[in-house]
């Protein structure tokens, strides 16, 4: 205890003596944080540093919660609320400070286009507005209006303003966004509230749960945003700590979030900047910044937090990030260490943006060899496939641009491309095609003809009738009876057999098959994930074990509601009322691949067709297998439903306790070890 | 109160200048006074030795001891200088414990009945100390009679330098309650106080080597602590992952610290030479705890380690049960004048290493191979069934790429293949063969590499004998080293760490199979930057892991063995070092960053710096490398690493493709080849910084190497050299 506040008195005296001291990095120090960027199928790879650490400023500031960088004066503008007051730092100059006197607690800071320097002072609860010089211009507190809400608090977090005057406020608690004013201080209304989430559980919860619990559990009000910025088209950004999706905005006029990319973003930002190619600059709590285009890709990720060591770049608590309009220099406040890190862009990161830049402004053509070059720095760089499809697609080069799109994982302009490939193709085949057509049916008419009167086939029909003369053949081929007449098959396999459990198994195993084959058979842009990333084990058991479940369920609520049927007749009927399944779906999902988006409807509706007449063939399958009125046939398939929910809920709880019982023993064991 | 001192401090330091010119020679006579007194004993006068006596003394330096401290001074006669070993005045700044543990020469730490662990310097604890003469020095047995321990401190002078030792059979503990935990041996050697208005500094061995400043703020407010060759994971147990991207700091490759209180006035450099794997370097910044500047070694007897108790952690903090057993000793290496900064800390370390054996002659005619192209040869992927092995580059491209790489005059070079074990890199360790046959038959191998080895292109091969992938085989679950606390130890769940004992059966096997292929040439990763203690069947201790590893390295079979980032217990097996650090862990006390390992190692082992594929800014590292005297590296594939996609390579493999990376391997060896040539065979002698930004790099052949890392022209003695550039001037003498 006591050598901490020794080396707190030596410092405050360092500190009383310089008021400022700015070191720099030592000379050529590679960066202690790796860089990531976003790779195949959203997974962050390794890339080449594109911000290096820059030195560190440290200033007599306390807390330092919010940073503003003034593009035309270069002046960094530092929210010191363990001061209660504004820093104003410039290179080479002594800093100056603003609102001494007059602040509490101010917690963001913004320099608006006409140079009035806008503070969030969250411990006056008023938004205090100062000139250049820092002169004390107009301070307003909490809105007066009726519609800002009698029971809204006015607690000011942040603050920007945009070229108008407009003012917009974080308030702390806010669940209805952020608060706009005009420039005199009066309500113009929220803009960009979160929305609550609900979970399938909060659903269940919300369904069971008494009044009192409820009230306990939905304290659930939206996550207030965070932190603000506009950029020079005016669009809002917001960001929002605590919550895992959409946590950016970015807002147009009406208030509705544009960004619509799925990349990474963390879950505990506290900050945000846009620069002035629209690139998004976010820092969380821990010190990670993520560097996003102005669509929301992300394109670098670095920094983070090093509690155990001081290192240069790294953080104990970041609080705040500031960019200059080119991009080339980022701040960020740490406001445990009480010191602002600097970085500054290298070559690559330069090169990325140039790119970035051409992209956005669709330039796709022109950004080629600046892509091809980052590319070849990067192989993973997953917006440079995105930026060459585009280019290649606009050059009609649609093979290439296939490649790329599916690089990139854009099925939709893998869609697009295929279909000008496909339709290219259909063009220059289109008499081959026909021939083809007529070609088969002309020669499939000769070959009935001569059949019939010189029976040229008969070896080949004697083989088929002797194939299907085999026992388990004919059970197989009792799946198109099954299609065709339900009723009379069920009946049929009750009385006469016409179905074994042998069958059934081998059907079963076609099934587990199918499920497998149907991975790989799938065109791309219908398949769920690439095959080779999928585990073989979970596909069989998804289809496996609500099977077993259903079967052994269905005939336990039969014993007990009359039902007639055996278990090897449920097991029998169940899988032969999947019928259209296991014939049509592999057929299905072989068309998939000439499919694109544009005929997506014959895809989806022929699957459901197949799926709904399977269900119905199931229900069909029930009534008459257990011989039910439509009531009882409700009754079962509503009761086998229930008991497997039921069945799959005891069989978790037993595992658990299990578990706990293993896990309680092992404990006993190591602690006895350990303490004899 | 400040001021006060401040002014006495002036005062004094303008007198004894005053005085200093006066009679230089009388003064350096009488051998008591100095010309330039460090912080600490900026007060001094006449009397700083006053409660002292000379004790032992050489041809360079005289030993003083005050017998009731175990304070020491040394004077160095060359100059008159005095070296302080404790602190001798009363500051009242300090607090009680402070104060005694600078003014004590030896102070334990140890952990009492209720688990407290606490300092116990000798003056604080007024253990009993008797002190006896030697010939070269004195012997002091410590007692801790409270305490029940005891321990014999060795103070030696040998030409230039000073040696403390505590001899491990001279410990003894008598009271069960109390353990000895840890041992300081005159941490306070050479403080100073406060901000000098000399230029000097303290050294550290962060990584390539770090400088704090003696002359100047630091925003720091903690201390460096570096445990020697690197974290004990035998102790702490298996490496969390970090939240964010920081990357892990650089370990302590080689144990020695120095100060300089003057570049070109004094200076001095220390090497743990005893107990290193259990030794912690320590460097403390003025306004870091104290106003003091101090760095010192602390050796470690027992850890604290976690026990968890259950799956979920919770768990309970134990205490090493043995201590470790190693003679704790240190040799204090004074240097003056020209010598007297951190080349001059870096050339007395490289001949100390040398007269040890520790550090190899270069091999005479040898010829310098200024390149390093790493062939990635395969990985594999999963599937949904099995595994898919994807070719990167097959032994016949290797041989196209080589080629094309000689018709470029690329000529003198060295290769490493890895991944070319059935199943690719992931499932190559920790056994190597089979060789995987999409990349080439053990024919196709044996003519490449005789092919290669004909033409002076020696070709290693890259194996791994101590981490040992999750999903490879061919080591058993008994063959993994475990924690203390019988965790395995695993790096993130990927791979194993396995015992030393297991790494050096494993090698053994494979020699063979390696002779059969006309393989004589051994890249070994991990073995060099990882030192455990392993528990479980087959246990060792720290210092016992290097005794395996350094025992398992025949010299019969295998030709050459090349090693990543190795402590310099491996150099003297070392014909190539890969992977050499070039930077620090940017910590925040460091002022500046120096090539200190490059320094000691420059013509005695050639060093290549890491894969230039990943540099952000290929111009800067290009000179980076010419400044430190390092050769480039490449790892090149035929194939495009996007097809790595889905393998465990994906993360650091990003670019590789040999079409893509041909012109800057080339560019990069025609500059830094062309650069170094001179200097293939020559030591670095000195490194100085002309100005901000500018270095001029002496080599022993008399060649000069100027940087200019800066963006303008600049002239530095009498050259032009060019922004971002450089220039060669060679020496007369060869």
């Amino acid at each position: 205890m006591k050598k901490k506040t020794v080396g707190r008195w030596v410092l405050l005296v360092v500190i009383a003596c310089f008021l400022l001291v700015q070191i720099s990095a030592p000379a050529m120090a590679a960066a202690p944080y790796q860089t990531g960027t976003e790779g195949p199928g959203g997974m962050i790879v390794g890339t080449q540093t594109a911000y290096e650490p820059d030195g560190m400023i440290r200033l007599d500031v306390n807390q330092p919660a919010d940073l503003f960088h003034d593009e035309p004066t270069g002046k960094l503008y530092i929210a010191d609320p363990g001061n209660a007051r504004i820093v104003v730092y410039e290179e080479n100059n002594a800093p100056q400070t603003i609102g001494e006197d007059v602040l509490s607690n101010p917690s963001g800071v913004y320099v608006a286009a006409d140079r009035l320097v806008y503070v969030a002072d969250y411990g006056l609860k008023q938004i205090v507005v100062f000139d250049e010089q820092g002169k004390l211009v107009k301070q307003f507190g909490r809105p007066e209006e009726p519609i800002y809400g009698k029971k809204n608090d006015f607690a000011p977090k942040k603050v920007a303003v945009d070229k108008r005057g407009n003012i917009y406020v974080i308030s702390e608690g806010s669940i209805n966004g952020v608060v706009q004013l005009n420039n005199e201080g009066q309500f113009l209304g929220y803009v960009g509230a979160n929305r609550t989430s609900l979970s399938m559980k909060m659903l269940i919860q919300r369904f069971i749960f008494t009044e009192g619990q409820k009230a306990q559990l939905f304290k659930s009000t939206p996550p207030s945003p965070t932190s603000i910025v506009l950029d020079y088209q005016g669009l809002l950004y917001t960001v929002t700590n605590g919550i895992s999706s959409d946590g950016i905005k970015k807002l147009n006029i009406v208030g509705d979030n544009i960004l619509s990319s799925n990349s990474w973003t963390s879950d505990s930002m506290v900050d945000i900047d846009v620069d002035a190619g629209g690139n998004i600059y976010t820092v969380d709590v821990n010190g990670l910044i993520c560097v996003y285009d102005s669509f929301g890709n992300l394109l670098f990720m670095f920094g983070g937090g090093d509690d155990k060591y001081e290192r240069q770049g790294l953080f104990k608590s970041a609080s705040a990030i500031d960019v200059t309009d080119s991009g080339r220099t980022l701040y960020v406040a740490d406001k445990e260490r009480n010191v602002i890190n600097r970085y500054s862009i290298t070559p690559f990161g330069t090169k990325v943006y140039e790119g970035v830049d051409q992209y956005k402004q669709g330039l796709y053509v022109q950004s080629e060899d600046i892509w091809k070059e980052i590319l070849k720095m990067n192989s993973y760089f997953i917006l440079s496939y995105k930026s060459l499809a585009e280019s290649y697609f606009k050059q009609n080069q649609n093979g290439k641009a296939l490649e790329s799109f599916r690089m990139a994982e854009d099925k939709e302009g893998y869609s697009d491309a295929f279909w000008k490939i496909r339709n290219d193709w259909l063009q220059q085949n289109i008499n081959v095609v026909v021939y083809t057509v007529f070609a088969i049916i002309v020669a499939g008419y000769v070959i009935r003809t001569l059949h019939r009167r010189y029976r040229v086939l008969q070896p080949l029909v004697r083989l088929g009738n002797c194939v299907a003369e085999i026992k388990l053949v004919k059970e197989i081929g009792f799946m198109f009876y099954f299609l065709k007449h339900p009723i009379d098959a069920v009946q049929e396999l009750k009385e006469r057999k016409r179905a074994t459990v042998r069958s059934a198994t081998v059907l079963y195993v076609w099934l587990l098959l199918l499920q497998v084959i149907l991975v790989y058979a799938k065109g791309y842009l219908f398949a769920s994930g690439d095959p080779d990333q999928m585990d073989l084990l979970p596909i069989m058991l998804t289809t496996a074990v609500p099977l077993l479940f259903w079967v052994v369920m269905n005939y336990m609520v039969s014993t007990i509601s009359d039902g007639e049927g055996k278990l090897s007749e449920v097991y029998i009927g169940t899988v032969y009322a999947l019928s259209p399944y296991l014939i049509f779906a592999l057929p299905i999902a072989l068309i998939s691949n000439v499919l694109t988006y544009n005929e997506k409807f014959v895809y989806d509706y022929s699957m459901m067709l197949i799926q709904g007449w399977s269900l119905l063939l199931v229900c069909i399958m029930v009534k008459e297998l257990h011989d039910y009125t439509f009531r009882q046939t409700v009754r079962n398939l509503f009761l086998t439903v229930f008991g497997i929910v039921l069945a799959a809920l005891v069989i978790f709880l037993l595992v658990l306790l299990f578990n706990q019982e293993v896990e309680f023993i092992q404990t006993i064991i190591q602690e006895m070890r350990n303490r004899a | 109160m400040l001021n006060k001192v401040k002014r006495i401090a002036a005062l004094s330091l303008t007198f004894l200048l005053l005085a200093g010119l006066i009679s230089i020679a009388a003064l350096a006579q009488q051998g008591v006074n100095q010309p330039e007194a460090p912080g600490a004993g900026a007060d001094a006068s006449g009397d700083r030795l006053a409660s002292y006596e000379k004790t032992a003394e050489n041809a360079r330096l005289a030993l003083y001891v005050n017998k009731n401290t175990l304070g020491i001074k040394v004077q160095d006669k060359q100059n008159g200088y005095v070296w302080d070993g404790t602190l001798d005045e009363k500051d009242d700044k300090l607090n009680k414990s402070w104060q005694s543990l600078f003014e004590s020469g030896l102070s334990v730490e140890y952990m009492d009945a209720k688990r407290k662990i606490s300092t116990a310097p000798v003056t604080g604890e007024q253990a009993k100390i008797s002190v006896e003469s030697m010939e070269d020095g004195f012997s002091a047995n410590v007692n801790y009679e409270r305490l029940g321990i005891s321990l014999k401190l060795e103070v030696r002078l040998t030409e230039d330098a000073i040696e403390f030792k505590v001899p491990e059979d001279s410990i003894q503990e008598t009271n069960k309650d109390n353990r000895l935990q840890s041992l300081y041996v005159y941490p306070f050697f050479g403080a100073t106080k406060g901000i000098q208005p000399d230029k000097g500094y303290m050294l550290i061995p962060d990584g390539s080597g770090a400088l704090i400043s003696l002359n100047e703020q630091t925003l720091a407010t903690q201390p460096y602590i570096g445990r020697v060759f690197g974290d004990d994971l035998g102790m702490k147990g298996s490496p969390q992952l970090s939240e964010g991207m920081a990357t892990p700091v650089e370990q302590v490759y080689l144990p020695v610290f120095g100060i300089a209180h003057k570049e070109g006035g004094n200076a001095f450099v220390s090497m743990i030479t005893g107990g290193a794997p259990y030794a912690e370097i320590r460097s403390y910044p003025g306004s870091v705890t104290t106003a003091y500047n101090w760095t010192t070694a602390k050796w470690i007897y027992r850890e604290n380690y976690f026990q968890s108790l259950d799956k979920e952690g919770k768990g309970i903090t134990l205490n090493q049960e043995e201590k470790n057993k190693f003679d704790a000793s240190m040799k204090v290496m004074l240097l003056s004048g020209k010598q007297a900064d951190y080349s001059g800390m870096a050339n007395r370390v490289q001949s100390e290493l040398v007269r040890r054996g520790e550090l190899p002659a270069k091999k005479d005619g040898a010829d310098p191979l200024p390149l390093r192209i790493e062939f990635f040869a395969a990985d594999n992927q999963k599937q949904l069934i099995g595994s898919e092995v994807i070719p990167m580059t097959t032994v016949d491209q290797m041989d196209d790429i080589l080629t094309n790489l000689r018709a470029n005059e690329v000529d003198r070079m060295m290769v490493v293949v890895r991944g070319y074990t059935e199943g690719g890199a992931t499932g190559a360790s920790p056994t190597h063969f089979p060789l995987e046959e999409k990349v080439g038959s053990g024919d196709d191998w044996n003519a490449f590499v005789e092919k290669y080895e004909a033409i002076g292109i020696p070709v290693y091969f890259y194996t791994d004998y101590v981490m040992a992938g999750a999903t490879a085989d061919g080591y058993g679950k008994g063959d993994i080293a475990q924690s203390v606390s019988k965790q395995l130890l695993s790096l993130y769940d990927m791979s194993y760490y396995l015992q030393p004992a297991a790494s050096a059966k494993l090698f053994e096997n494979e020699i063979s199979s390696f002779q059969q292929h006309g393989i004589d040439h051994i890249a070994m990763d991990s073995i060099g930057s990882n030192l455990f203690s392993a528990y479980g069947k087959s246990s060792s201790t720290r210092s016992g892991s290097i005794e395996t590893y350094t025992s398992m390295l025949p010299r019969d079979s295998i030709n050459s063995y090349a090693f990543y980032k190795p402590n310099y217990y491996l150099w003297r097996f070392a014909d190539r070092i890969m992977d050499l650090p070039m930077s620090t862990s940017s910590f925040l006390l460091e002022s500046e960053e120096v090539p200190f390992l490059q320094l000691v190692l420059k013509g005695h082992v050639d060093y290549y710096a890491q894969a230039s594929n990943f540099n952000a800014n290929p111009q800067k590292e290009q000179l980076k490398m010419i400044d430190y005297g390092s050769y480039p590296s490449f790892i090149l594939t035929d194939e495009d690493p996007i097809k790595l996609a889905n393998t465990e390579s994906s993360w650091w493999l990003f670019t590789s493709q040999y079409s893509v990376w041909k012109d800057q391997a080339v560019h990069e060896y025609r500059t830094v080849a062309e650069a170094l040539k001179p200097v293939a065979d020559a030591t670095f002698d000195k490194r100085e910084k002309v100005r901000e930004g500018v270095f001029r790099n002496t080599y022993s052949n008399g060649t000069f190497i100027y940087v200019n890392y800066t963006m303008n022209e600049v002239t530095a003695d009498g050259n032009k050299i060019p922004a971002q550039g450089f220039l060669v001037r060679e020496g007369g003498r060869s």
